[in-house]
């Protein structure tokens, strides 16, 4: 027995030497053998206005299709034709992603379930890489509809000028299936490595055999049809619980601050307020790619030059009698049918623009502003490229008609302006309406307030990428740094584009500072109205390249520190939904605060609006550095820096008619956070799946009937020994 | 839409030990407590195993390690099960004479094979739905295998391993359980090799990939041999022979005898 135990023990050690030889194997879940998951998230969405339903959605459980990649214009026959695996995932570079292709593609949603855009930054200098005539999801007449020339049989439909020749319309359009914008590197090696070039790619015009390689796009969003209906089923009765409400309204916030403390109780004149305004957000077709720099940064960032500068003379102007007040304005939402300017234009016939409050209390607020309290209105829209070699000033037609004599005055003190200046203002075609701008909403509701629109084209845009992710920095000279800077050499490197802006700056806080008091400056007074070259370069970086900066970082309160500190982009420019206010519009409202409000000595919990003058609005932000470690100064600064509501008035007008066309409309579908996924696998052939499927079957049958029958005669088959008997063992 | 290899490997996995129970067991009350009860003594036998694996941090990667423990586990919980079913021999006798149930027969227990066979089924249904529920879930999708690197066969072997582990288990049940009764020690260390050398020919399957999917058949063959070989000993165990089978299928003779 001993000597039997020994040769047990020895075998079975035997084997274990033997099984341990094997290769060592993590536990693995079959799935991630099935799948490979992409990072990306960068899907366009839902959007509704009024009266119809746009932009991408998928089926609850996602789209699947065979990948296909377009390499050459033939393959979109393939695709649509003849291809024998429909329907495919089409996966396409940024030159090919052009309103045409993509029309020609969703409208096959028989053949073509998904499309994917590799949109990676070029490894160099290759200008292949983008659309040869430009991209951009606005139609050719961008807001059209909603703006001064809507009923117009002369000006409406652009019918003098097509302003965004690249447009596609895609912003309008119910694309109906899934797409993506693949901008990881990792993501674009999986597709293309993996899974096309492996599987799926064509060898001479002959398509592969099975197994081949399929996506899985999955949007799903929670709303549909349009923003009517939409907000019908969020607000029914069970609006309460969480997950009813499927839908919610664009908008955000405008920034405003004026250079007079004007309160209620003393009176504003009529047409003694200059606007000057530019708008704050771009647009583009999918989330997480919203950049923009001719679009929107050029202009406000030329704005807050400007009133950094002028603010240097504020008590001058303060203190000359009869000096005209001056509110720069900062709209959010102007790419979605002027959520911001109509919202601003509503507030003042409301009465509630600058500030909503009680008129007949005795603490001071600002003294309201009204249409009929403004002088004359510029603007200034796209400012980032020269079209040749200058910048042009549009205007209105009627407009000028009915206000000769004012807009000449306008046009001619903007070009003395520019007098000693690296900057050229010219007038454009007097016969040419305003190109698409938030003044044209002010327009509309009191006709005679002289406008003038500085922008960086004569006729159409010189922007090829308006309202698109490829509205790259790049393209305006925004960082045109020398190769190997560091960070931080980069961001106090001064740019071609902001030597530009700084330029442009100065000449409209020249321009403001004679509108305003009337008289020219004196040579003292106009060194003093230069723009900070310094100042632009750094909020140019900022914006364009990285919220980790020294100037961002001194205006943020300290609890925002460490989102500036991990953000990997730059901030989007994208408006949202009203209620989750954007990072542009926070971070502009702060550095309006820091040019144009005075450092008070209160500390934080004292640092909040006074209870009798309401006019002053007070931030405590972080400051800037005290010594060499982590250490921050802490600013309590006070300023008549305001925001109101960029929300458009069709969600605040009881029973507004949503086909009307009025104001406003759009919205955005919510979707849960698991709801954008894209994913790879093989998809089997027809014939193994069956084959599978009929083995299956062929076992279980025969098993069945095999049981049956030994379970029938188990008596006879399984005869039994007598359990007294010792039976030698068989077998 | 590989819902059709789901079905074809569900079907493929648990069709016999469908049939049988259906054919077999559901009938009997008695059958079905012990199927429940032994399945469920290999699921103190899983928990054990991993609790081993857990505590040896070191070889937690190397699964050849845990596959060998759970062999020894599995098997030392049949032995525990032999010994509690035996000792509730009588008293479960007592329990079904009380009860006047016309298909408990006392049949059940004067043929000690009937309650081997039905908890070597036992450990044998917990055992393969074990090894192959995970990856029938994640059949259901739209993907199948094979974007990393794998054999398109997978799913395919992995219910056809499953199916040979499901019967091998009820085999070994009837030949331990009898091999016991008899104090019949080599038998029972056979099992045990048998089952090692079962899990370890299945480890063979890592070497697999999409171009190789032959590896597949060095695990699959001797798993199918050594299926017809435990179930070989397992019929003759049991008191069949092929001259009873053919009597029974093809004779008429016999047929009308009393038990």
């Amino acid at each position: 027995m001993a000597a039997l135990r020994q040769r047990c023990s020895l075998w079975l050690l035997t084997i274990l030497m033997f099984c341990l030889y094997w290769n060592p194997a993590g536990s693995v879940r079959t799935k991630t053998k099935i799948y490979i998951d992409l990072k990306t998230q960068s899907a366009c969405f839902r959007t509704f206005n009024g009266t119809h339903q746009m932009g991408c959605a998928s089926s609850q459980s996602g789209n699947v299709g065979i990948v296909y990649y377009i390499q050459k214009s033939e393959d979109f026959d393939w695709i649509l034709n003849d291809g024998p695996h429909a329907p495919y995932i089409v996966v396409m570079d940024t030159k090919d992603f052009i309103g045409d292709n993509v029309r020609r593609l969703y409208k096959r949603s028989d053949r073509v379930t998904g499309i994917m855009v590799i949109s990676l930054p070029p490894k160099n200098d290759n200008s292949s890489s983008w659309p040869q005539d430009g991209f951009s999801i606005s139609d050719s007449c961008p807001n059209d509809q909603a703006g001064l020339y809507r009923d117009s049989k002369v000006y409406g439909g652009c019918k003098k000028t097509k302003w965004n020749l690249p447009g596609s319309g895609l912003i309008r359009e119910d694309l109906g299936i899934p797409v993506f914008a693949l901008s990881d590197e990792s993501d674009v090696d999986k597709i293309l490595k993996k899974c096309f070039f492996k599987f799926n790619e064509r060898d001479n015009g002959s398509s592969r055999g099975y197994p081949l390689c399929a996506a899985e796009l999955k949007i799903q969003m929670f709303g549909a049809v349009d923003t009517e209906v939409c907000l019908r089923r969020s607000n029914q009765a069970f609006s309460l619980l969480p997950g009813s409400i499927i839908c919610d309204p664009m908008g955000d916030k405008n920034n405003h601050v004026t250079m007079m403390n004007t309160p209620q109780n003393e009176t504003r004149a009529n047409d003694s307020v200059i606007i000057v305004g530019a708008r704050m957000d771009s647009t583009a077709l999918f989330t997480l790619e919203y950049r923009s720099s001719d679009t929107c940064v050029s202009g406000f960032v030329t704005l807050l030059a400007a009133m950094e500068a002028l603010w240097r003379v504020k008590n001058m102007i303060r203190n000359t009698a009869g000096a005209k007040d001056i509110m720069f304005a900062f709209f959010h939402g102007e790419s979605y049918d002027y959520i911001g300017s109509s919202s601003m234009v509503y507030s003042m016939q409301q009465g509630t623009f600058p500030q909503d409050l009680n008129s007949d209390r005795d603490d001071l607020h600002l003294h309201n502003i009204d249409l009929q309290h403004i002088h004359q209105f510029v603007e200034l829209n796209q400012v980032g490229y020269r079209d040749k070699g200058s910048l042009w000033m549009h205007t209105d037609p009627d407009n000028r008609r009915a206000k000769q004599a004012q807009i000449k005055n306008m046009i001619d003190g903007l070009k003395a302006a520019t007098q000693g200046l690296n900057v050229s203002l010219q007038e454009a075609d007097q016969t040419q309406p305003l190109p698409p701008a938030s003044s044209q909403r002010f327009l509309m509701e009191r006709a005679d307030i002289p406008v003038v629109v500085v922008t960086d084209h004569q006729a159409e845009y010189t922007n090829k990428f308006y309202n698109s992710r490829l509205d790259l920095a790049e393209f305006i000279n925004a960082t045109d740094y020398p190769p190997g800077l560091t960070e931080a050499e980069k961001y106090d490197f001064v740019t071609t584009q902001a030597e530009m802006i700084s330029e442009l700056a100065t000449a409209l806080a020249r321009y403001l500072y004679e509108a305003s008091t009337g008289v020219a400056p004196d040579p003292n007074v106009k060194d003093t109205l230069t723009a900070n070259t310094s100042t632009v370069t750094h909020m140019l970086y900022c914006f364009l390249v990285s919220p980790n900066c020294e100037l961002l970082k001194e205006i943020v309160p300290h609890y925002n520190s460490e989102s500036l500190e991990t953000a990997l982009l730059p901030y989007p420019f994208y408006v949202g939904i009203h209620g989750d206010q954007s990072q542009i519009s926070a971070l502009i409202y702060n550095l309006m605060a820091r040019f144009t409000g005075e450092l008070v000595d209160l500390d934080e919990s004292h640092c909040k609006t006074d209870d009798h003058d309401k006019r002053y609005s007070y931030l405590y932000v972080q400051g800037n550095k005290v010594g060499s470690g982590k250490d921050r100064q802490g600013w309590c600064i006070k300023s008549l820096v305001q925001d109101s509501d960029a929300y458009s008035p069709a969600f605040q007008i009881d029973d507004y008619d949503w086909k009307s066309g009025k104001y406003s409309t759009w919205s955005e579908s919510r979707w849960a956070k698991d709801s954008l996924k894209v994913r790879l696998f093989l998809v089997p052939s027809p014939h193994l799946q069956l084959l599978t499927l009929l083995s299956g079957l062929v076992v279980l049958l025969l098993s069945m009937i095999i049981t049956y029958l030994i379970a029938k005669r188990s008596g006879e088959i399984f005869q039994q020994q007598q359990p007294s008997e010792q039976q030698p063992t068989s077998g | 839409m590989t819902l059709m290899e789901f079905f074809g490997c569900t079907f493929i996995t648990f069709g016999p030990p469908f049939a049988l129970f259906v054919f077999t067991i559901a009938r009997d009350p008695m059958r079905v407590i012990v199927l429940m009860a032994s399945a469920f003594f290999w699921l103190c036998a899983l928990l054990m195993s991993s609790i081993v694996w857990f505590a040896v941090v070191p070889l937690r990667d190397h699964l050849a390690f845990g596959v060998v423990f759970s062999v020894l586990l599995q098997e030392l919980f049949r032995f525990l099960f032999y010994k509690i079913l035996r000792k509730a021999h009588d008293g479960l006798l007592a329990v079904s004479q009380q009860t006047t149930e016309q298909h408990v027969t006392p049949k059940d227990f004067s043929n000690r094979h009937i309650m081997a066979y039905v908890s070597g089924l036992g450990f044998g249904v917990i055992a393969g739905t074990f090894s192959i529920v995970n990856v029938l879930a994640d059949m259901t999708g739209p993907g199948t295998i094979g974007i990393e690197g794998d054999s398109k066969f997978f799913f395919w072997t992995s219910a056809c391993l499953s199916l040979c582990i499901v019967l091998l288990h009820t085999a070994w049940g009837v030949i331990f359980f009898s091999a016991l009764d008899k104090n019949q020690w080599t038998r029972v260390i056979m099992v045990i090799a048998a089952h090692m050398f079962f899990s370890c020919i299945s480890l063979v399957n890592q070497q697999s990939s999409s171009d190789n999917s032959g590896v597949y058949m060095g695990s699959l063959i001797p798993s199918y041999l050594l299926l017809i070989g435990s179930g070989a000993a397992a019929f003759l165990t049991a008191g069949g022979s092929f001259v009873n089978l053919k009597n029974a299928l093809i004779c008429r003779k016999g047929r009308y005898e009393i038990e």
